[in-house]
Formats: C-alpha cells, sequence, structure tokens
C-alpha cells in the first residue's frame, strides 16, 4: 500500500549569495512510497537529497506538484527526522533519558507514560546502561543512536533520515547498518534514508531511489532483493556486487544526462 | 592542597606586603593603618554589630537590585536576542544607556525616586539590567537553528521551544550577564551609600570613618565590602558550574 506519493515535485531556492539568483534543487521528481518500506536515497553530494528530506517532513513547501500521503496513517502525519549534525540536535544540557522525554513531554504525557515508553526505547535501542549520561559522555556512534531512538520515541509514520552516519569512521558506520537494520525491524516504521554512500544505501534499502545531480530528478529506482535480515557478509557478497553495478550506473547515467 | 595553595598565594602574598609596609613605618598610618589595626576595627565593628547591621543593609540593597535586574533583565535579552527586528529597533537605545554612566545620572534618579532606597536600588537596576539583557540577548543569538528545526518537526510548540530550548540554551550568555551584573551591584550600591543620604551601609560606613579620619575603620569597611563580594562571586560560580557543566564538551 502506498503512504507517500510525491508528484511532479519542484522547488527553487533564491541563493543569499550571488545577487539572489534562483537555484533549482528538485525538478519534477516522481517517486512512491510503499507502508513499512526503507527506502534509500543516493545521490550525488549537494543534489536535493536534504531539501527533500525537508519537502516530506513540511519544513518546506513545494513551489509546484504535491506530495500527498494516506490519511488513514494520520493526519498531519507523524515525522521523525535524523538531521545530519546530531551534536546541533540533541539538547546537551540532558540526559539521554532526558532526551528521549522531550518529544513525549511536548506532547503532554503523563510522567508514568514517559518513563515506560522511554525504557521501551531505550531497552530497544541498547542504551539503557547510558539512561543517565548526558550527551557528552558518550561517543559519536551512541549519539547518533540516540539521535535515532529519540527521533522513533513518539512512533512516527514516517522516519526521515538525513545521512546519519556519514560523521562516523567507516568501521562504526558499517556496525550502524547491522544496528539500525535490526532495530528498524523492530519499529516496524515506514523509512526515507538519504545517504551518499552506495554500500549503505544498499545495505539498509528495501529500495534503492538514485538521484541525478541538483536538481534533484529521479535516475531510477531499483529494488534490493536482500530480504529483512542482513549481516555485514553481504557487503562480499556476488548477488550485491551485481546491485551495486546496477545502481553505479544508473548513478553514471544521471549525472551524464 | 596544591590547588588551595595555588589560590591563597597572591592574598597571603598582599597581606604580607601591607604589613611590611606598615611595620616598617614606610607609609603614613594616615593613608595606610597597619593590617592588625584594620583587623580589630572589623572585629570590633562586628562584635558589637555595628558594621554586621552595615553590611546586611548593603547586602540587602545589593540583592534586592541584583535581582530586580534579572527579572527585567533576562526575558528582554531573550526577546530582543531572538527577534532580529526588536533587536534592529533597540539597539541604538541601549548602546546609548549602556555608555551613560548611571553615577551621572545620580541627580535624575534623585528626582525621580527621593533619597530613600528607591533611588539607590534604581540606579543599580539601571545599570546592572542592561548588562544582563546584553549578555543574555548574545546568548540567545547562539541558539543553534538545527536545534529549533529538530523540535519543531518533534512536535514542539513555540512555548516549548522557549522553555526547553531557548532558555537552557541561552544559560551560558545569561550566566556571563549575571557575574558582570553582581559585582557592579555592590560597587553601585556603595556608591550611591557614600553620596546619596543615609545613615547605614557599608558605604556610608566609609565614608563617615573618612570625614573624621578614623582611617582604620575606612578601611574595615572596604576590606568587608571586599570580601563580600567576593563570596557572592563564589556562591553564583558554584551555581554556574552546576548549570552549566554541558558547555564547552
Amino acid at each position: 500500500m502506498c503512504l507517500i506519493d510525491v508528484v511532479n515535485v519542484t522547488k527553487t531556492f533564491r541563493s543569499s549569495l550571488d545577487e539572489g539568483k534562483e537555484v533549482k534543487a528538485v525538478d519534477g521528481l516522481t517517486l512512491q512510497i510503499q507502508k513499512g518500506e526503507l527506502v534509500t536515497i543516493f545521490g550525488p553530494n549537494g543534489c536535493g537529497k536534504t531539501t527533500f528530506l525537508g519537502l516530506l517532513a513540511g519544513i518546506l513547501h513545494a513551489d509546484s506538484g504535491f506530495i500527498r500521503w494516506d490519511v488513514k496513517a494520520g493526519d498531519p502525519l507523524q515525522v521523525g527526522y535524523v538531521f545530519q549534525n546530531y551534536g546541533d540536535t540533541l539538547l546537551p544540557w540532558r540526559t539521554v533519558e532526558g532526551n528521549l522525554a522531550f518529544p513525549l513531554e511536548v506532547r503532554r504525557l503523563d510522567k508514568l507514560e514517559i518513563d515506560k515508553r522511554v525504557g521501551k526505547r531505550l531497552e530497544l535501542f541498547r542504551l539503557s546502561e547510558h539512561a543517565n549520561k548526558y550527551i557528552y559522555e558518550l561517543s559519536g556512534g551512541l549519539k547518533q543512536l540516540v539521535a535515532i531512538a529519540r527521533s522513533t520515541v513518539y512512533d512516527p509514520q514516517l522516519l526521515l533520515l538525513d545521512e546519519p552516519f556519514s560523521a562516523l569512521d567507516y568501521s562504526i558506520s558499517r556496525l550502524m547498518w547491522r544496528q539500525f537494520r535490526k532495530f528498524w525491524s523492530d519499529l516496524n516504521v515506514t523509512t526515507v534514508f538519504v545517504s551518499h554512500n552506495v554500500d549503505e544505501a544498499l545495505f539498509l534499502g528495501d529500495k534503492v531511489c538514485v538521484l541525478t545531480p541538483r536538481p534533484a530528478r529521479l535516475a531510477a529506482e531499483i529494488p534490493i532483493p536482500f530480504g529483512r535480515t542482513r549481516s555485514l557478509d553481504l557487503l562480499k557478497d556476488e548477488t550485491f556486487f551485481a546491485v551495486r553495478a546496477k545502481v553505479l550506473s544508473a548513478f553514471e547515467n544521471g549525472r551524464a544526462s | 592542597m596544591k590547588r588551595v595553595a595555588i589560590v591563597v598565594a597572591l592574598p597571603v602574598l598582599l597581606l604580607a606586603a601591607w604589613a611590611v609596609l606598615a611595620g616598617a613605618h614606610l607609609v603614613d598610618p594616615i593613608f595606610l593603618p597597619s593590617p592588625w589595626a584594620v583587623g580589630k576595627s572589623i572585629t570590633d565593628g562586628l562584635l558589637n554589630g555595628a558594621l554586621l547591621k552595615d553590611l546586611g543593609i548593603t547586602l540587602g540593597r545589593a540583592l534586592v537590585g541584583f535581582a530586580i535586574s534579572a527579572l527585567i533583565g533576562i526575558p528582554l535579552g531573550l526577546i530582543i536576542g531572538r527577534f532580529k527586528i526588536v533587536a534592529a529597533a533597540t539597539q541604538p537605545t541601549v548602546d546609548f544607556f549602556r555608555s551613560v554612566p548611571a553615577t551621572a545620572l545620580f541627580p535624575l534618579f534623585l528626582f525621580l525616586f527621593g533619597l530613600g532606597d528607591k533611588a539607590k536600588i534604581s540606579i543599580v537596576v539601571y545599570a546592572c539590567a542592561l548588562v544582563i539583557l546584553v549578555n543574555t540577548a548574545y546568548g540567545a543569538l547562539q541558539v543553534k537553528n538545527a536545534r529549533i528545526l529538530s523540535a519543531q518537526v518533534i512536535g514542539a510548540s513555540r512555548w516549548d521551544i522557549f522553555w526547553k530550548i531557548i532558555i537552557p540554551e541561552s544559560a551560558p550568555g545569561i550566566f556571563a550577564g549575571l557575574r558582570v551584573a553582581l559585582s557592579m551591584a555592590f560597587v553601585l550600591i556603595i556608591v550611591t551609600e557614600m553620596f546619596i543620604g543615609t545613615t547605614v551601609g557599608l558605604g556610608h560606613q566609609i565614608i563617615d570613618s573618612q570625614m573624621v579620619y578614623r582611617i582604620a575603620d575606612m578601611y574595615a569597611g572596604i576590606v568587608v565590602t571586599g570580601i563580600v563580594g567576593y563570596a557572592a562571586n563564589l556562591v553564583l560560580l558554584s551555581i554556574e558550574k552546576r548549570a552549566l557543566h554541558w558547555v564547552g564538551h
């Protein structure tokens, strides 16, 4: 079933430099996101991926075209958004627990219910032992886990992630991919994950949407046939290479067009 | 232990230098009496209650002025820091008054508030509220846009964002303002006690002793003033350390 329908969406910014020259970030993007699906968005840096997430989150509004969603899932749609710069979005004056409580506090849930939900989410993300630590006492990987946990603690219908692991080194990123895929199965939330790393996009996604360089258009939509549970060995598998080659040629064709 | 030694070293050195100057009769005691004479005046003043009363009154006036300054300066500073249009509209006025010494405005405050405590406290508030306001506004300006944006996506209302993000994140600026304002409140209240009619307070004690050449008593007032200011700053600093533990990581 289709949760979100992106139809012919265009978004243009007026550059603050360059004498207000108009910059087209997204151009006629059409795309469907199925309920319960993990879609990875793969495209070159600066192609308009973040703009696309902003449009989905409702922070930005399309100049033309529209985004509609299945209102049976909720209206307005509850969205969780994990930003690239987790350091600037978490609350450093609160503990891990306090950060997870924040979205529930603004929903005016009572203290007992908040504690219960926060405890459950901490457990799922294996963060219980860090509950009382402050954000600055955590490593980069753990901080990003807290950010993801916070964005899902209120059970949003749509989870958006903007290159959440790009600041981590390669070995930590790989562990995060595995963990994320595992948590995600339990969360059961429709997810759009933006990445500029082809391995990440393939390992995590049920479907990869390859975007063209700016302005972003859909270059290709490639299903990923690896099933729900995935191990890191997949990264060395022949079938992985085959899909990877397909994605890369779509990426190159997108650049050429 | 080593830390205590480092902290204590300079005060001990200054006291020793003072004792040597006075002991060797290098300075006329009419300008600088010996530390023990000043010490005796302090103990006497505390024991007979006169100095204690002056101290209490001065402390009370300064802290009331400081508290009112915070109540005015913090909210206004937050508003100025968060709304560019308010900042633009108020900046010339704020900067103008920031450059006018409170002490130069004595006549105006006397005219408005009379000779009593109201005038003295108003002068403290005028100067300190501006300092707190400017520092708070600067703190509020530092709030990360990404944090506000992510809170909006989470579903936080403007009210939630104000209380749970803007205020805590402005706290470093607020505390910077409070620290400067606290010292300023003490200095200003003593000056007003010296020059605006009153019968009690450390400033009054200092100027009275000076006029009748009870120089040891005058220095007693000065030393106590310094100690009180230091102690008040210490209290504020320990609160700040706890509130801002997260800053700078």
